[in-house]
């Protein structure tokens, strides 16, 4: 490990979204993997979880994206999807009260079970529909801030906010990674330029799952 | 059942002597979380949680609902370990997968359609109750496994045992739904229940857990079931999901033509729904330890809790956190 440079070391991160059924959580998958894709093009994807290469001021970095669609009724399987994430992108839907209130409650399993490890965000979709909305971003604003979360509002629909989303938080599990390694950040990531250089169906990093002890 | 909240409600105003018309359905969770259920909701009943109970109240009166003990499910409660003790893994797995062949061969295909497309308007009445079924009851044993780990907790060996007799019978759906109730984090946190696994029952457990490995798309539990002859209960989770990304991946229609790609996948979907299903279940119970009627009729109605406040209240009490 020591004889890799923070420079040319390709940090793996994985990123589960979840939230409640219909909130988007795909959509804002799709939307931001699939960005370089034009409206008109016909892409018919397989079920499969997405990654994305990012170049981020020159650290390079490989997501995967950990999606739970339909799977809302099963909660136990949470804990299959969460396990060793870096990131957490915790998805509600302005229009709906219910959609936040399950939010909060996996933000409680997500600290107990990951502690501090885990990079949260706290992603209101849907502004589109801003005349429906029922929960306030101060509020969720204020509660994120109050569990050591980021939070963002996101349309999947217009496109909006959703390179932000991911960028913001590849960046803060970067530093959070050279955190851990003990090695000082010596470029400052203020700039928010993204460089997409390819994104492809399977990652290709297997996660080994330990025995269940 | 396949009623919706308005005809629900029609009828519980016909057999009661108060007029219910202008009232509301609302389900009540384990927490005393109520939930309002839209009148354009169908299979209300089979749509409710594990514990959850349905009520239905003039709209005006609903802040003011108190719940009385045993309508929010059952809280603390031990396990059925003197049960569990006395049957055999193998019979048990026998009989559960009986229960469970027949609440999947029940399934309709087009039932996994109208769930994936759930929310958006479709005309006809579309019905999800069988495929509602059998949700839940996945979800039972996923929760199931867990009480009776809390209740107990001394019977993670046997449900070793268990797991891997399911397994042989066909049973991935069942097999993988306990498995995955034992990672739920009321139970992964007890360190000293799991040390003192053998180390035979922590390689089944191992082994289970990868085919739920979601990496690759879920490549391990692909391969796997790929090399399964019927009869199989493939794992609905799993299922779902594909076809929940086959939907919202990709449009029905490109300038107003039919996305025929898209079709194809999920036909797919359906047809592997089909393959698990083309010979039925048809094998004789093992060397029977208990009589059959006991062992069903415990099967088919286990009880569980399905909160996980109080399944992490138990597991404090089990082992307290250091």
């Amino acid at each position: 490990m020591s004889s890799n440079t923070a420079k040319n070391k390709v940090h793996n991160f994985k990123v589960v979204l979840l939230g409640e059924g219909c909130v988007g959580k795909t959509s804002v998958i799709i939307r931001y993997v699939e960005e370089r894709f034009d409206e008109k093009h016909v892409s018919t994807l397989q079920a499969a979880f997405k990654s994305k290469r990012l170049n981020l001021n020159g650290t390079r970095v490989n997501l995967s994206l950990w999606d739970t669609a339909g799977q809302e009724r099963f909660h136990a399987l949470g804990p299959i999807y969460y396990r060793d994430a870096d990131g957490a992108v915790l998805l509600y839907d302005v229009t709906d009260e219910d959609s936040f209130t399950r939010v909060k409650n996996w933000v409680k399993e997500l600290r107990t079970m990951l502690g501090h490890d885990i990079c949260m965000c706290i992603v209101g979709n849907k502004v589109d529909l801003e005349r429906s909305r029922v929960v306030a971003a101060e509020d969720a604003e204020q509660y994120a801030k109050s569990v050591g979360a980021k939070h963002y509002l996101t349309s999947a629909k217009l496109n909006k906010g959703i390179q932000e989303l991911f960028s913001d938080l590849t960046q803060w599990m970067v530093e959070k990674a050279k955190e851990k390694e003990g090695v000082k950040s010596t470029s400052a990531f203020s700039a928010n330029t993204v460089q997409v250089l390819e994104s492809e169906e399977e990652p290709a990093v297997g996660t080994t799952f330990p025995c269940c002890g | 059942m396949p009623h919706g909240a308005h005809p629900v409600r029609l009828f519980a105003t016909d057999s009661s002597e108060v007029d219910l018309t202008n009232s509301t359905c609302m389900r009540a969770t384990d927490d005393g979380e109520r939930i309002i259920i839209p009148d354009r909701r169908t299979c209300v009943a089979t749509g409710l949680s594990l514990n959850g109970a349905l009520f239905i109240s003039p709209k005006e009166h609903l802040d003011a609902l108190i719940f009385v003990a045993g309508q929010m499910g059952p809280g603390v409660m031990d396990g059925t370990g003197s049960f569990l003790e006395s049957v055999s893994s193998q019979e048990l797995a026998y009989w559960l997968t009986v229960t469970d062949w027949e609440a999947f061969q029940c399934i309709h295909p087009y039932e996994l359609l109208y769930k994936v497309l759930e929310g958006e308007s479709l005309s006809g009445q579309p019905m999800t109750g069988n495929l509602d079924v059998f949700i839940r009851r996945t979800s039972e044993l996923q929760y199931w496994a867990a009480t009776e780990i809390l209740g107990s907790h001394e019977e993670v060996h046997q449900s070793g045992c268990l797991v891997s007799s399911c397994q042989e019978y066909g049973n991935v759906n069942g097999a993988l739904a306990i498995v995955s109730g034992l990672s739920t984090p009321a139970i992964s946190r007890l360190n000293h229940t799991w040390e003192k696994l053998p180390t035979r029952i922590r390689k089944v457990f191992g082994e289970l857990e990868g085919l739920t490995d979601p990496s690759r798309n879920h490549r391990r539990y692909r391969m796997y079931v790929g090399t399964l002859k019927p009869p199989v209960i493939p794992y609905m989770p799993i299922l779902l999901k594909d076809m929940t990304f086959s939907h919202e991946g990709n449009q029905t229609l490109l300038d107003s033509l039919v996305n025929f790609e898209k079709m194809h996948l999920l036909a797919q979907s359906l047809r592997m729904m089909r393959a698990c299903r083309a010979r039925s279940w048809e094998i004789p119970p093992p060397p029977s330890t208990k009589s059959e009627a006991e062992v069903r009729s415990y099967v088919t109605s286990l009880h569980v809790i399905d909160c996980e406040r109080i399944l992490n209240q138990m597991s404090q009490r089990v082992e307290p956190r250091r």
